[in-house]
């Protein structure tokens, strides 16, 4: 195998090669690769705990990389100071000076690096108006609400035009029912920055709707690394499956006349099934929330599953169901008669099978 | 109204009631003997000695130079000798915070540096003989250490060692109070270590350095252990007014000294709160 290490840290944008962080005798992160190139926002997703703080933190250099490359706009900055990498860190708690003004905060980066008075207040000007945060230039962080705090770390971070911005956790600080809404307003800030973004993120809906690609993290490994799309319509196992779309990934066989899963206990027609390429090289049906259904068929078109949990959610109950050792989510009728266990069918053209690449 | 909810109001007293133990505890050794002692330096007590209200004390006090002395003196010791601790507790407690971040927390150093909180400043004062005294055990290092316990700087010394521990446990709350992700977002957006301890670390603990400042200046201008063991040149206030009781039983002059005494304590504490709270709201607002 070829080192790679130089050619890649050499290109523009940000580049982490390998990565390897260890806190005491524990690997937090086992060989991650991950590329964000200069005009895209790569989103970091997984649950807590599978390394992706820690990925973002190393690229900071606020914690030690123990193995790896990471190179940003064309320099090694594996083990610089974190003061001379060109970074602009959003930290999930926005740690906004609370001793400066909004545009004190915004100018600390451009006074650091002793930029002319001058150029340093149209800078500030500047990061105000994209920010939409003129009118509160004056004004101390302890006057303003979450959202406002959060546009003063992002123009502060932005101010002193870094090679990669830095967000840990945007949206976790804010309230649930702001967050689509400042989501929105925070993907269009970002697109009009133009400067290539890494966000850490626990929830997939940041992910899908932030990350023009996104990194799954699981246990300290990187498991997939594509556009939203590919990792909705072609997850690299049944956790990215689960994770990212609350989809269920069976392995599945196919046959002239339909697919089977679960060892054969259950075919589906192939009248039934959509089909999908998959990268992934094995045959398996990808069923989301909306793929199955009850019915009263009892023939090998249909599974029979033990009842696990009902759960009310207004316009519908949402069962919890077990087929053979595998949990599948359907959705029914508020009025339905429901008994221990009940039989599921695919909903005609909701199912997917992906199948490799002939 | 229902008889039920006049039952209940009876039952629950009203709030300032539960202040009231200690409210009495306050004013009988607080407020009574404050008031004794200005009444003793007004030429209130009981006579013989006084004859009716005077000022009298308080203008024969100032007039003393050895009172003026002692007076210059104290707040010199207290002020210095807490700003120096100040200056060295900033460090140690900043350490610390980082230290208790990585999860290594000495458990160990925290009790050697709060140790001395429980030592009287009598023991302090022994302390400072046995290593600086006229044959203390740095006596043969360099002939200046000898005897140095009983200068100036000498007291200084032994007053940093004294309020070392009173100052570090309150710092140490602050400086573990500041987020980590400040200083770490000032050091991304390009500011060196020393940059981002003068910008952001200490102007956010200024207000925790000020009002411990004071309340340690206040225990250090009270303290009367470690000077008395080491008065051999310097007197300091407290040393007066024992002095002033203890020879003669010059009941009024000595209550004039502890009034000035008390005085400079309460105004070095209530300094240090108010003006730690102004900072404090300037600061993070």
């Amino acid at each position: 195998m070829t080192d790679l290490r130089e050619p890649e840290t050499g290109a523009p944008g940000l580049t982490v090669s390998d990565l390897t962080i260890r806190y005491g005798d524990t690997e937090a992160v086992r060989g991650v690769s991950v590329q964000v190139r200069p005009d895209e926002t790569v989103a970091v997703v997984g649950p807590s705990g599978c390394g992706k703080s820690s990925t973002l933190r190393a690229v900071a250099g606020l914690t030690p990389v123990a193995g790896g490359a990471i190179g940003l706009g064309g320099r090694d900055i594996t083990h610089l100071d974190p003061a001379r990498r060109g970074v602009g860190l959003v930290p999930q708690d926005y740690a906004v000076f609370p001793h400066m003004s909004v545009a004190g905060n915004i100018a600390y980066g451009l006074r650091a690096r002793r930029l002319p008075a001058d150029r340093r207040r149209r800078r500030v000007a500047e990061m105000l108006e994209l920010t939409r945060l003129t009118e509160l230039a004056g004004r101390r962080p302890g006057q303003l609400s979450g959202g406002q705090r959060q546009r003063v770390a992002l123009a502060r971070a932005l101010a002193v035009e870094p090679d990669v911005l830095l967000l840990d956790e945007p949206l976790a600080a804010l309230d649930p029912q702001l967050r689509g809404g400042l989501r929105r307003e925070l993907s269009a800030m970002l697109s009009s920055s133009g400067c290539a973004t890494l966000i850490v993120t626990h929830d997939q809906r940041e992910a899908l709707s932030l990350g023009t690609r996104i990194a799954l993290m699981r246990e300290g490994t990187l498991v997939q690394f594509g556009t939203p799309r590919e990792l909705w319509e072609d997850p690299a196992d049944a956790f990215v499956a689960d994770f990212l779309a609350g989809a269920v990934l069976l392995e599945a066989e196919r046959s002239p006349d339909g697919a089977a899963v679960l060892d054969g206990r259950w075919r589906i027609p192939a009248e039934d099934l959509g089909t999908g390429p998959t990268g992934h090289g094995r045959t398996r049906l990808l069923l989301r929330d909306d793929s199955l259904t009850v019915t009263d068929r009892d023939d090998g078109a249909a599974v029979t599953a033990r009842v696990v949990h009902a759960e009310f959610v207004g316009d519908a109950v949402r069962l919890t169901v077990d087929a053979h050792g595998h949990v599948f989510g359907v959705r029914v009728p508020p009025d339905a008669r429901i008994g221990r266990s009940v039989s599921l069918a695919v909903v005609p053209g909701r199912a997917t099978l992906l199948v490799p690449a002939p | 109204m229902a008889p039920g909810t006049a039952r209940v109001r009876l039952r629950t007293p009203p709030p300032w009631t539960a202040a009231l133990p200690a409210l009495a505890v306050i004013g009988l050794f607080s407020a009574y003997p404050v008031a004794v002692l200005v009444g003793n330096s007004l030429g209130l007590g009981s006579a013989p000695a006084d004859g009716g209200p005077t000022l009298e004390h308080y203008a024969d006090a100032l007039a003393s130079a050895s009172v003026r002395e002692s007076l210059a003196a104290s707040a010199l010791v207290a002020g210095v000798a807490v700003l120096a601790t100040l200056v060295i507790a900033v460090p140690v407690v900043l350490h610390q915070a980082r230290q208790d971040r990585a999860g290594a927390g000495g458990a160990s150093t925290d009790a050697l540096l709060t140790l001395p909180i429980a030592l009287p400043g009598i023991i302090i004062g022994f302390f400072a003989i046995v290593l600086n005294g006229r044959t203390g055990l740095l006596a043969p290092l360099w002939e200046g250490f000898a005897g140095l316990a009983y200068t100036l700087p000498g007291l200084l010394v032994a007053y940093v060692y004294f309020s070392l521990p009173r100052v570090l446990g309150p710092l140490r709350a602050a400086a573990a109070g500041l987020p980590h992700s400040l200083t770490e977002s000032a050091r991304t957006l390009g500011a060196s270590k020393a940059r981002v301890l003068a910008t952001v670390t200490l102007p956010l603990l200024l207000p925790a350095l000020i009002e411990t400042g004071g309340t340690a200046a206040a225990i250090a201008l009270g303290g009367y252990g470690t000077v008395a063991t080491l008065s051999e040149g310097i007197r300091l206030l407290p040393l007066d007014v024992a002095n002033a009781l203890t020879t003669g039983y010059r009941l009024a002059a000595s209550s004039t000294l502890a009034v000035l005494l008390a005085a400079m304590a309460v105004a070095a504490l209530v300094l240090g709160r108010g003006l730690g709270r102004l900072v404090g709201r300037a600061v993070a607002s």
